[in-house]
């Protein structure tokens, strides 16, 4: 009899003891929840061949192409952890409305502070031959004779009164130095959230337009100095919608 | 009893042995599988190729030579890796100083040759590609070769149930045709294109029966003393970039590797190809310059251009007399691999 009751009693800790082993790592509830990405230019939607915008160099243009990668996504959560999202590729393109949405899965629900990600793929990527799924080059994202990754295409037209339509056309890419044109970008909440079905990232194309003047520059196709600066300027497209 | 049990079992059985047999034997005849295994040859270096991504198999082999010999890979089904690269002349354009292809198009290079690139850091005369896999989307978009792009080649290919089960084959069941997959199965063609059986070979190998002239002797000692250093034994190649004193071409303008790495330094270097085959792959020079071996070696005897830019491996002008020359030609010639120029497994095959 008193060898069963210890047993039970050995039994009852043990179970406890798991449970607070287990407390440890589960911490709260997972949710699959989705990045959308919305472009936009200025304050106006960004569509397609359809619209004309002014530029801060008051250029008058249409876009005729948006694409561009994310990846290494990250979530940074109040508590200091964070979530990483294995193996992250997404190509954008803004011609697809599905491209636009990524999928999370098992995304702690927590209170969170905000969202780190890459615009363009790592130079691991741009180096190892023939990669599937978004970075598989079917994409018309790598280049065939500077070997790379595009990391963001922009084309359209430009429309300015008194000059002839003419295109624009960016390529931006490069993973050696001194002309990687790989950037991150930090993005961070203001309000105090649990984090949301649904995180909304603004892509705002006026940002590549900052300094540029289409009459001065409007191709920019192979790595290289003013693809760098390009790329710095766009890395200021994005933010949180609140 | 027993011996009748004994006969019956066998009466059974053999038809059905005979039909198995008939069965594994036609299965063979129907699709001769080439026997193709990548071979690191006895002293030579590690490949660079990473084979753990993309092992080379006998189905991911014929598809690779099926895409290859393809002309489905151009715009207008006209033009096929093989135009350019043929087998018999060391995988290079026979006779054409600059490569012709879509629409009888003229390019500005001279076409390299295909052959022991698993051994290759990087790809074109430039070495603006640094993967073998992706080395094909060059020709594929190149509006003067197949001006054409990787994601119609995938639709078309999508639509040819032949394929299709070429490709299952290769990468697994239900596989699709993917961008990616076409690229891998040239690859495994492509990195099967080895060539290490040349008389120099047999020589280095100190096979019975392999025996060097005198003359290919005395080639091989002048060789080691002014071309090794760039040609370094035994790919003929160090796998670097450099400007061995051809005076530039006015009409072509090509800088070479600077192009990649915007270094001044860079001027005028290009890849540092391979000699072997050297007898069988002119004309020579990334513009095929030279139609001869005798022209090539005058422009290291007599023709180095004066420029800042030059290899210093080539600062001390190289003298040789006439026999001398003769020799060193006779020695490239024993770089020559018949058994690879005419290996039937690579040979165009209608499935
Ligand atoms: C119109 C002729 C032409 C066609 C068609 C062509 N090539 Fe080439 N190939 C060339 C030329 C020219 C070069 C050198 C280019 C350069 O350096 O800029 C080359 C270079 C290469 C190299 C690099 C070799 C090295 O040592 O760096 C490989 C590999 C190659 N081609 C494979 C292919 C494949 C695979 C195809 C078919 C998808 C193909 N080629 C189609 C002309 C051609
Ligand atoms: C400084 C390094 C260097 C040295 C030394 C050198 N070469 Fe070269 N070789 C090259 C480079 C680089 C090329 C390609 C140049 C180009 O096309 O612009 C080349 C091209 C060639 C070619 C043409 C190959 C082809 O497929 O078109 C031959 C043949 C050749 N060399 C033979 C020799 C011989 C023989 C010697 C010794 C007498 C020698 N080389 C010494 C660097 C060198």
């Amino acid at each position: 009899m008193n060898t069963y009751i210890r047993t039970l009693k050995i039994f009852t800790r043990l179970l406890s003891g798991l449970f607070v082993l287990s407390g440890f790592t589960f911490s709260g509830p997972e949710k699959d929840i989705s990045i959308h990405v919305k472009p936009v230019f200025g304050k106006q939607d960004l569509l397609l061949d359809k619209k004309t915008y002014i530029t801060a160099n008051h250029d008058t243009i249409s876009v005729s192409k948006l694409r561009f990668y994310i990846s290494g996504i990250k979530i940074l959560f109040r508590d200091n952890s964070v979530y990483t999202e294995n193996n992250s590729y997404h190509l954008i393109d803004a011609e697809e409305e599905q491209s636009l949405r990524i999928k999370l899965t098992q995304v702690p629900q927590k209170e969170i502070a905000g969202l780190h990600f890459n615009i363009g793929v790592d130079s691991l990527a741009s180096v190892s031959g023939a990669l599937d799924g978004d970075l598989d080059p079917v994409k018309g994202m790598y280049w065939a004779w500077n070997s790379g990754y595009i990391n963001a295409k922009l084309e359209g037209k430009d429309l300015t009164k008194g000059i002839e339509e003419n295109e624009f056309e960016f390529h931006i890419g490069g993973y050696l130095p001194p002309y990687q044109s790989i950037r991150q970008v930090h993005l961070t909440t203001t309000k105090e959230e649990i984090t949301p079905a649904e995180i909304i990232v603004i892509a705002d194309v006026e940002a590549w337009f900052s300094y540029i003047s289409l009459k001065k520059t409007n191709r920019i196709v192979i790595p290289g100095a003013e693809a760098v600066k390009m790329a710095d300027d766009y890395t200021k497209m994005f933010r949180l919608e609140n | 009893m027993k011996t009748k049990l004994k006969a019956l079992c066998i009466a059974l059985c053999a038809p059905l042995l005979i039909f198995c047999t008939g069965f594994f034997l036609s299965s063979f005849s129907e699709e001769p599988k080439a026997e193709i295994k990548f071979v690191v040859p006895k002293g030579w270096p590690k490949p660079v190729y990473d084979f753990s991504k993309n092992p080379v198999t006998p189905e991911g082999f014929a598809l690779g030579k099926k895409l290859f010999f393809d002309p489905l890979l151009s715009k207008d089904s006209s033009t096929s890796c093989s135009t350019c690269h043929l087998q018999f002349t060391n995988y290079t354009h026979v006779d054409h100083a600059l490569s012709h292809g879509i629409n009888g198009l003229k390019g500005t290079r001279n076409t390299l040759s295909i052959m022991n690139l698993a051994w290759s850091k990087t790809f074109m005369w430039d070495g603006g590609v640094n993967n073998l896999e992706v080395q094909p989307l060059a020709p594929i978009t190149s509006p003067v070769e197949m001006d054409n792009t990787l994601e119609n080649i995938v639709l078309k290919l999508k639509r040819s149930t032949s394929y299709q089960k070429k490709f299952q084959k290769a990468f697994g069941d239900n596989t699709e045709i993917t961008g990616q997959r076409v690229l891998k199965a040239l690859a495994q063609f492509m990195v099967s294109i080895q060539t290490f059986n040349s008389k120099y070979d047999h020589m280095m190998r100190k096979e019975k029966g392999a025996e060097f002239t005198e003359q290919e002797k005395n080639g091989l000692k002048l060789f080691r003393q002014h071309c090794e250093s760039c040609h370094k034994e035994p790919l003929f190649t160090n796998n670097d970039y450099e400007y061995n004193g051809l005076e530039p071409d006015q009409k072509l303008k090509d800088g070479g590797r600077i192009k990649i790495t915007h270094n001044k330094s860079d001027s005028l270097k290009f890849k540092v190809p391979s000699l072997r085959n050297i007898e069988v792959s002119y004309p020579y020079m990334h513009d095929g310059r030279f139609r001869n071996l005798e022209m090539m070696l005058f422009h290291y005897t007599n023709g180095i251009a004066k420029s800042e830019f030059l290899s210093s491996k080539l600062s001390k002008p190289i003298t040789m007399d006439e026999q001398d020359k003769k020799d060193l030609i006779a020695f490239l010639k024993t770089l020559t691999d018949d058994r690879f120029l005419h290996d039937k497994r690579f040979y165009y095959s209608a499935d």
